[in-house]
This record gives C-alpha cells, sequence and structure tokens, in this order.
C-alpha cells in the first residue's frame, strides 16, 4: 500500500501530463522561419557599376556567386521547407555571362493544427528571396548590366 | 520512502515543466574540409599559386566547371553530405513505404540531392579557365514549442585557374559562419 501511492501518483501526474501535450500539440499554431545566408550591405551593392566595375572586383565585392550561368540553363530551386523542387530556365545574351546572388532568403511557415471536429492540418508557406543578376561581358570581363529581383509567394 | 516520494516529485515537476513551458529543440548540422578553408586562404595569391598547390591546401573541390561543363566530386564534404542525404531519404521513405507531401515531410523525393547538385549551372567564365568551387556548410535549427528559426549558412571559395600556365588567375572567398568555431 505504501509503494502504490506514490506509483499512483506517479501514474496519474504522467497521464494528466500526457493529456495536455496532446492537447498542446493537436490544438498548436506554430511559425517557423528559415534565413539563408548574409545579406550584403547596400553600401556595398551600390560600389556595382556597369561599365566600370570588372568580375574581379564583383568577386571581392560579394564573394562566389550561387550560379554563373552561360547560355540557356535551368535553375532548380531547392525548397527546403516543403521538400520540393521547382525550376525555370535562365538565358544569358550572346557574349556574356550571367552572375547569380541570393541576397537573402527567408521562408516563413505557419501550421496550424486543430482537433475539432477531427486532426485537420493547415500550412501556409511564404517565400520572400531577393536575387541579383549581373550580367559580364566574356571579352573585357566587364560589368556590363545588373537586376536585382525581388520575389515573394 | 522519503526518496521514493522525492523521485517522484522530481519527475513530475519536469515533465509538467516541459508541458507548460515548451521544449526547445536545437539541431545543429556542418560540414567543413579538413583542414578548415579559412586556414589557407591567405595563402592564395593571384598568377602565383599553382593548381596543384590548390589541391594541396585544399583537397578535392566540390564542383569543377570546364566553361559550362561541371564535374561533381562525390568525395569532397559536400559531395558525401548530398550522398549520405540522399541514404537518409531512401531509408526513411522505405520505413514509411509511400511518398509523401507537405503532411508527411520525411517522405521527400529521394533523388533531390543528385537533382540539385547535377542542374547546379555553373561556368568558368570562358574556355580559357577552370573553376574550382569548394564549400562549406552551417545549418541550425532551432524550435520551441511553437516557433522555429532554422538558418543556412554557408562559406564558399571559388578559384579561376588559367588552363594554360595551370596558375590561379583569380579567386573570391565570402565566409558567412567560423567553421572553427561552430561545432
Amino acid at each position: 500500500m505504501k509503494v502504490r501511492l506514490p506509483i499512483t501518483a506517479f501514474l496519474v501526474v504522467c497521464a494528466i501530463a500526457f493529456l495536455l501535450a496532446g492537447c498542446g500539440v493537436y490544438s498548436s499554431s506554430g511559425k517557423s522561419e528559415l534565413t539563408m545566408g548574409v545579406p550584403p550591405a547596400k553600401a556595398v551593392l551600390e560600389q556595382i557599376k556597369p561599365g566600370i566595375t570588372t568580375l574581379t572586383e564583383v568577386l571581392k565585392l560579394l564573394g562566389p556567386p550561387e550560379f554563373i550561368i552561360d547560355g540557356t540553363q535551368e535553375l532548380v530551386d531547392y525548397e527546403r521547407s516543403s521538400g520540393g523542387v521547382s525550376t525555370r530556365t535562365i538565358s544569358a545574351p550572346e557574349g556574356m555571362v550571367i552572375l547569380i546572388y541570393t541576397l537573402s532568403l527567408t521562408v516563413d511557415i505557419t501550421l496550424d493544427l486543430r482537433t475539432l471536429g477531427g486532426v485537420t492540418m493547415q500550412m501556409d508557406r511564404a517565400i520572400h528571396n531577393n536575387e541579383l543578376f549581373i550580367f559580364v561581358s566574356k571579352n573585357d570581363r566587364m560589368v556590363a548590366s545588373l537586376v536585382s529581383g525581388r520575389g515573394s509567394e | 520512502m522519503d526518496v521514493r516520494k522525492k523521485f517522484v516529485g522530481f519527475v513530475s515537476a519536469t515533465i509538467l515543466f516541459c508541458v507548460f513551458s515548451g521544449c526547445t529543440y536545437t539541431y545543429r548540422e556542418r560540414v567543413v574540409h579538413s583542414p578548415i578553408l579559412a586556414s589557407n586562404v591567405p595563402k592564395l595569391v593571384k598568377g602565383t599559386t599553382t593548381r596543384s598547390e590548390v589541391m594541396q591546401w585544399f583537397g578535392v573541390p566540390d564542383l569543377q566547371a570546364d566553361g559550362s561543363r561541371i564535374t561533381l566530386y562525390p568525395e569532397s564534404p559536400m559531395g558525401q553530405y548530398r550522398l549520405h542525404g540522399r541514404a537518409r531519404l531512401i531509408e526513411q521513405q522505405s520505413q514509411f513505404g509511400k511518398k509523401g507531401s507537405l503532411a508527411n515531410p520525411l517522405a521527400i523525393d529521394p533523388d533531390i540531392y543528385e537533382k540539385i547538385a547535377r542542374l547546379r549551372p555553373y561556368s568558368s567564365i570562358d574556355d580559357a579557365h577552370v573553376a574550382l568551387l569548394y564549400e562549406e556548410m552551417y545549418y541550425l535549427s532551432q524550435s520551441a514549442s511553437r516557433v522555429g528559426k532554422d538558418s543556412h549558412l554557408r562559406n564558399q571559395l571559388l578559384i579561376f585557374i588559367n588552363k594554360a600556365t595551370d596558375i590561379v588567375d583569380d579567386f573570391a572567398y565570402r565566409e558567412e559562419f567560423r567553421a572553427d568555431e561552430v561545432k
């Protein structure tokens, strides 16, 4: 009897904790955020000027690009949050290559799980990306133009 | 008996603390070269360093581009990481027995790592150069009961080697995390 009491109390506490934890999981909504890379400062980007800045200077300012496109190539984006893959085709103009830098990428995932009327789940995902395309001439290795693209879904 | 009561009280308090405060979960993943890239980057000198010295200091690159022809090296740290990731996914899929969706994030396409690696366009700018790309990765995931924060950082070293002379013509290094500090 003396031994049973604490064991019973322990089991009861465990059961209550389990129920509370279960409710917490199945009625919760959560937010997850994925960030990639350290975005360069605006002042650094302003130093890149078409017709003046060379490839060497771009590499010195921004480091290695994420991709270097020569001709027409398919680019795969791996969405770590969903495990999905999306593709896009990018073409560099004749005599040029495109250096692509991912300036920042943030993925917000909001998860909503409810038990009312059975378990239902809802997931909302928002991707905020900011890319920089730098067109470099193959002949003189000079920056021809640069385009900053912002995208979100 | 007192010891037993204390034990029960301690376990109960721990469980209740976890339930009400929410457990914090931290996951770290680190893929680095040996030795780390940062240790040998200062040795690189444009117009002087040879290709054999680069291979000696940094080992096998993760990616080599000759023109726009890409070669991936599975024996590099990132290559090994992709192979292990793929093996892990195949194992998970076989356990669950089916392909999943958003609701079952464990079941991802097992070829995803190969697809990404194979379709990563990189070019050495022109046919006179070879580009060697070395990468290191640090992934940190932190989640409390309802809030998660993941960050994905990389160190990248890009070296252009003149094919005619086998000398380093240009290089660039970007460090997003200190490989010698993170574990």
